[in-house]
C-alpha cells in the first residue's frame, strides 16, 4: 500500500511516504521553504517525498492527514463561543482562518495533488502520535502515552499497543486541561516563544531550584489518580501570541519577563562552574523556571503511572510534543514504573505525518514497516555544490561576511576527509558536517550537524556568538560511540536505550572538564550514542577525532542560524558557509576551510 | 495500481464531505445548538466567496465585512 501522511496548520508540516507499507521518506516543509516551523500545507515535502519514492500521485492509495479538522474546528468554535462575548475578536480571526483552506483540507489536499477526494483520509490526532511511536519502537506490544497542547479535543491519551493492530485509545483527557499548553503558557511569562521555545524553559530550569512549586501547583493541579486540571482562571488558552496566562496568573507569580529579564538570562552561561551564583533579580525566574519544570515530571509521573495500571506491561512508547521535554524523559526513564521506555526522535506534529500514514495502513489490514532509524530525509545533491565551485572561485565566498579566505580541498579517500575532520576539530575549528540523507526532527544526529572539540571552550563560546547567535544558558550536545556510553556516562547503558538525543544522562566526573562544552550546569548532557552499524561514517570520525585528541566525544548541535530551519541541502550548507563564521564544511568528499 | 484524477467538479464533493464531517461532529460532542449558527456562517461564507469571484465586487467585500 503507498500512501502519504501530512502534518500542517499548526506547526511544522511534514509529509511522509510510505512504499509497499514501508515508510521511506519523512521531509518537513520548513527544511525546504526555509520558514521555521513552516505550517503550510506541505506539498513541496509531498512532491520531495514522491520524488524520492519515484511515484506520482495517482500511485497513491491514500493520502491520510493527521488529524480531523472537523472535530478540531468544532473545539474552536465551541471553546470561542463558550467565551461570547469577551471572544469576539477571535471568533471572528479564528473563523476567517478555518472556513478556508484548514477546514476544507479535503478538497486542498485533492486539489494540490490532484487525487480524488476520496482517497483523502483522516487519522485522528493521537492516534497518529501514538502509532509512529509505537511501530518505530520495534515491541510487540506497550502502553502508549500520548502528551502535547491539543490534538482535535484531546491533549493526552493513554493507550494500548499490539503489532500489527491499530494502537487503541483507552482513555483520553481533554482540551482545556493539557501539560503542553501549562508548559507553553509558562515559556511565554518566561519571555520565550511559547510552542517553539520550551527548550529555552527547560535550559533555564538547570539553573534553579525548585522552590516555587506550590505556587506552581495551584495552577497545575495534580490528582493521586494521574489525572491533571488547569485552573481555569489563571490561563487564557485562546489568546494569540505570548500571553496565554490571565491577570490572575499575574498576580500569583508576578509580572511577565520584559525586554530587561530576558537579557539578564544572557549572564547565565552553560558552561561556568556548577556552583554559580545567580543575581537576586533573576532567580525567581530561574527557580519559576525549575519549579514549572519538576511539576511537569510529576504530572508526568502520575501518567506513566495511570498507564501502568491501565495497561499491564514493561514498555512504554511516549509522543507529543511534551516528549521533547528530555530532561522529564530521562526522570520518567529513572523513576517511572516501565523497565523499558522508547521515544521517537520526532515525537511531535513530524512525526505523526508518519504516525497518519502508519495508523491507516494498520486500519486496512496492513502489516507495517519503519526503518529504527531517523534518516528519512533527503539526500544532499553535491553535484550542485561542485556545479557551482566549477563557476566560483572559493575565495569569493570569504567576501560574503569578509572574514578570511577559503580553501577547497577534495579527496579521493573517504579516510583521509575523515583524518582531515577530526584534525581540524582537534585544532579548535567549527566544522559543519553534512553527510547523506537528512535527520527528521529538531535534533542534528550527525547529518546536518555542527561539531567542535567539546574541551575547547574558546571554539564553543565562538560557536556560540559567531555561528548560533544563541543565549549562554543553553547547553549544547555531546555524540558519542555506543562503546563509550558507559565509559563518559552515568546510566549510560541505559541511556543508549533513547540514543537520538531523547534524554539526558549525567556526565562521569573525571570527564567534565575534557568535554565542558557539551555538558550542562548540572553535569548532564544530552547524548547521541552513535551505532557503527547506522552512522559507519560518523562513528569513524568520532574514532578519528579521539585517536588525535584523546577525547571520546564531540560537541554536537544543530547545522542552522538563529532563527533558522536546520539545513538541508549542499546549496543551503554552502550559504550559511558563506554567511557565518564556519571554519569547515565538509560536503562527503568536498571539504571548504576558512583560514583567517 | 494507479489511481484517476481529481474528476471535474471535485470540490463540490470534498467541500459538502467536510461540511457533513462538522455536522457530524456537533452532534457527537452535543454541540448541536451550535449548529444554526454554522449554517449561517457557512452560507455567509459561500456568499462571500461568491461576491469575490466577481471580479468588479471583489474589492470591496473584506473591506465591507
Amino acid at each position: 500500500m503507498n500512501v502519504l501522511g501530512i502534518s500542517a496548520h499548526f506547526h511544522d508540516a511534514t509529509a511522509a511516504l510510505m512504499v509497499d507499507d514501508a515508510i521511506v521518506a519523512s521531509v518537513a516543509e520548513e527544511r525546504i521553504s526555509r520558514q521555521k516551523h513552516d505550517a503550510s500545507l506541505p506539498l513541496n515535502a509531498a512532491s520531495a517525498c514522491l520524488a524520492f519514492g519515484g511515484l506520482s500521485a495517482q500511485d497513491l492509495d491514500a493520502v491520510v492527514f493527521y488529524e480531523a479538522p472537523h472535530e478540531k474546528f468544532t473545539r474552536v468554535l465551541a471553546s470561542t463561543m463558550a467565551g461570547f462575548p469577551r471572544t469576539l475578536g477571535r471568533f471572528v480571526s479564528g473563523m476567517k482562518g478555518w472556513l478556508g483552506e484548514k477546514l476544507f483540507v479535503r478538497n486542498a489536499l485533492s486539489k494540490a495533488l490532484d487525487v480524488h477526494p476520496n482517497r483523502v483520509a483522516f487519522s485522528s490526532h493521537h492516534a497518529s502520535h501514538a502509532t509512529h511511536a509505537f511501530v518505530m519502537s520495534g515491541f510487540d506490544e506497550a502502553a502508549v502515552l500520548v502528551v502535547d497542547a491539543v490534538g482535535e479535543w484531546t491533549t493526552t491519551s493513554i493507550g494500548r499497543a499490539r503489532r500489527g493492530e491499530p494502537v487503541e485509545l483507552l482513555e483520553t483527557h481533554e482540551y482545556p486541561d493539557s501539560l503542553g499548553l501549562f508548559y507553553a503558557a509558562f515559556t511565554g511569562f518566561l519571555g520565550f516563544a511559547p510552542n517553539s521555545e520550551e527548550c529555552s524553559t527547560m535550559a533555564l530550569a538547570s539553573f534553579g531550584q525548585p522552590t516555587r512549586v506550590a505556587e506552581v501547583r495551584q495552577v497545575l493541579r495534580l490528582a493521586e489518580d494521574g489525572t491533571f486540571s488547569l485552573a481555569r482562571d489563571a490561563f487564557d488558552l485562546l489568546a494569540d501570541g505570548k500571553a496565554t496566562y490571565t491577570p490572575s496568573f499575574v498576580r500569583r507569580f508576578g509580572e511577565p519577563a520584559n525586554a530587561a529579564t530576558v537579557e539578564r538570562y544572557g549572564t547565565l552561561d552553560a558552561l561556568a562552574p556548577a556552583v554559580t551564583v545567580i543575581s537576586p533579580e533573576l532567580t525567581p525566574w530561574v527557580d519559576l523556571a525549575a519549579s514549572v519544570q519538576s511539576v511537569l515530571e510529576e504530572a508526568l509521573l502520575g501518567l506513566c503511572r495511570r498507564a501502568a495500571r491501565l495497561v499491564p506491561t514493561r514498555r512504554l512508547c511516549l509522543a507529543g510534543g511534551v516528549a521533547l521535554n528530555c530532561v522529564a524523559v530521562s526522570r520518567l526513564a529513572r523513576e517511572g514504573p516501565f523497565e523499558t521506555m522508547f521515544v521517537p526522535p520526532d515525537p511531535g506534529d513530524g512525526g505523526a505525518a508518519v504516525g497518519a500514514a502508519l495508523a491507516h495502513a494498520l486500519r486496512e489490514g496492513r502489516t507495517v514497516t519503519i526503518p529504527k532509524s531517523p534518516f528519512l530525509g533527503l539526500t544532499p545533491r553535491y553535484e550542485d555544490v561542485h556545479a557551482m565551485l566549477e563557476h566560483l572561485d572559493p575565495a569569493h565566498l570569504s567576501r560574503v561576511n569578509n572574514a578570511g579566505s577559503v580553501t577547497c580541498h577534495r579527496f579521493t579517500d573517504d579516510d583521509r576527509g575523515l583524518g582531515f575532520a577530526a584534525d581540524r576539530l582537534a585544532m579548535g575549528k567549527i566544522v559543519a558536517w553534512v553527510d547523506s540523507r537528512a535527520e527528521t526532527g529538531p535534533r542534528a544526529l550527525g547529518h546536518r550537524s555542527l561539531l567542535a572539540h567539546p574541551g575547547r571552550l574558546d571554539t564553543v563560546r565562538r560557536l556560540g556568538r559567531a555561528v548560533k547567535r544563541r543565549a549562554a544558558f543553553r547547553p549544547y550536545a555531546l555524540s558519542l560511540n555506543a562503546t563509550r556510553a558507559t565509559g563518559v556516562l552515568h546510566e549510560g547503558r541505559a541511556a543508549g536505550t533513547l540514543p537520538w538525543m531523547q534524554r539526558t544522562a549525567p556526565v562521569h566526573d573525571g570527564l567534565r572538564p575534557q568535554l565542558r562544552g557539551g555538558v550542562h550546569v548540572d553535569g548532564t548532557t544530552r547524548p547521541q550514542i552513535v551505532s557503527r552499524e547506522a552512522q559507519p561514517r560518523f562513528a569513524a570520525l568520532l574514532d578519528a577525532f579521539e585517536a588525535t585528541t584523546g577525547v571520546p566525544a564531540l560537541l554536537n548541535t544543530s547545522l542552522n542560524e538563529r532563527g533558522q530551519p536546520l539545513v538541508d541541502s549542499a546549496v543551503d550548507a554552502l550559504t550559511m558557509f558563506a554567511r557565518t563564521d564556519l571554519d569547515v564544511l565538509m560536503l562527503d568528499t568536498l571539504a571548504l576551510e576558512r583560514t583567517r | 495500481m494507479t489511481h484517476g484524477r481529481r474528476p471535474r467538479g471535485a470540490w463540490l464533493v470534498a467541500t459538502s464531505a467536510s461540511i457533513r464531517d462538522v455536522f457530524r461532529s456537533l452532534f457527537r460532542q452535543r454541540l448541536r445548538s451550535v449548529s444554526p449558527m454554522l449554517l449561517v456562517l457557512i452560507v455567509l461564507g459561500l456568499l462571500l466567496g461568491f461576491l469575490t469571484a466577481i471580479s468588479p465586487l471583489a474589492p470591496f467585500v473584506y473591506p465591507l465585512f
